[in-house]
């Protein structure tokens, strides 16, 4: 007596492709027969319900059409972005933390973030800077709460800053590297 | 990826009888107009296979759009080891399964089940019939994803074993595995109902 067949082999029957060996233990065997029959009969029920209803003939243009102009509003992805993107975001990060490096006055500030981490909220001081945007920015972040602005400055998703947060200790290490050069230069 | 032989890039006139995989390296070449004469050849198919996912034609011809909008944006890497239309069923399969997790109908849509054509020679032979249709499509909705993309391939769109295989990305033998249990969980829920 042969084995049953596997469920691989009930598709199989049901769809005329067993082999002749196996086909005999079908005939044979009633249980195997049985299942062969009921899968087949499934499969006949299923395409009586075959039917798409078929749009009208002007839907076609107008799915072409409205494809093509929602390809044409998605956001394209050209293919030099891929790898060039995080080039540009890193030279980017680079630009800002030179500019931060390089500001005036960027010592007393730095004594000033650091006084203020270290005792809690504490009055910005304005720096001596001629600098009238500025000073307008500063003069509006004076009265919020040093939680607030921490919370506003720290580096979002996608961004040059969140970026560089990302970074390993060795792209980190060869960062440092590349703007110490580069401060190095500029000095 | 590797720039297509230009020899194999089909002439501006030849764009509608090249086929697709000359279709294929007229797009990457920069031809967008090549991409249109896809899309034209392949609607109907993907619209089709988007309908037995959802039964409502407009929801179909919004999944259908979809699926040429992330073709178009992936044809550049599409490597072609597989056909053209084989790699649209790809993004159409996984297009419809996200589409149907995520919304789930209470109701079957009024032009899969309430249309029925009662005018006939026996009416209500076809409002029983269309009863059972609705089952099956209500019991077809409830299999597990990669059950009811083997199914719908197989029975509906007439895809083979091995074709189903590459569209899903599984061997011969899982896939007729998944069309065996699909078989017997529609059994079991249609005898239930």
């Amino acid at each position: 007596m042969t084995t049953h067949l596997t469920p691989e082999e009930i598709v199989d029957a049901a769809e005329g492709r067993l082999s002749v060996t196996r086909q005999a233990h079908v005939s044979s065997c009633r249980a195997c027969a049985g299942d062969v029959a009921a899968h087949a009969a499934l499969l006949q029920e299923l395409d009586a319900v075959r039917d798409v209803p078929e749009p009208s003939p002007l839907f076609w243009d107008h799915f072409s059409a409205r494809t093509r102009a929602a390809i044409a509003a998605a956001p394209q992805r050209s293919t030099w972005s891929h790898w060039l993107r995080p080039l540009v975001a890193l030279a980017a990060a680079a630009a800002v933390l030179l500019v931060v490096w390089l500001r005036p006055g960027r010592g007393d500030d730095a004594d000033m973030l650091s006084g203020s981490r270290a005792t809690g909220p504490a009055p910005l001081v304005l720096p001596a800077v001629e600098d009238g945007p500025w000073d307008l920015v500063l003069d509006l972040a004076s009265g919020l709460p040093f939680e607030d602005v921490q919370q506003a400055a720290a580096p979002r998703r996608g961004t040059a800053d969140a970026l560089i947060d990302e970074l390993t200790p060795a792209e980190r290490e060869a960062f440092v590297k590349l703007l110490r050069s580069e401060i190095g230069e500029l000095e | 990826m590797t720039p297509p032989d230009a020899g194999s890039i089909p002439a501006a006139s030849d764009l509608t009888t090249a086929d697709d995989r000359g279709l294929v390296d007229a797009f990457r070449a920069g031809r967008r107009e090549a991409f249109d004469v896809i899309v034209e050849r392949h609607r109907r198919t993907v619209y089709q296979l988007c309908y037995r996912f959802v039964h409502s034609h407009e929801d179909a011809a919004d999944l259908a759009q979809d699926v040429f909008v992330r073709a178009f944006r992936g044809l550049g890497s599409f490597k072609q080891d597989a056909a053209l239309g084989t790699w649209l069923y790809r993004i159409g399969v996984n297009v419809c399964l996200n589409r149907v997790a995520v919304k789930r109908p209470q109701t079957e849509p009024i032009d899969a089940s309430q249309h029925v054509d009662a005018s006939g020679p026996d009416p209500l032979q076809r409002v029983v019939r269309a009863e059972r249709a609705s089952q099956v499509r209500a019991a077809i909705a409830q299999l597990p994803p990669k059950q009811r993309a083997a199914l719908i391939l197989r029975v509906y769109q007439e895809l083979s074993h091995d074709e189903i295989a590459a569209v899903l990305g599984s061997s011969v033998g899982a896939v007729k595995a998944n069309f065996f249990h699909a078989l017997g969980n529609l059994r079991k829920a249609l005898n239930r109902s």
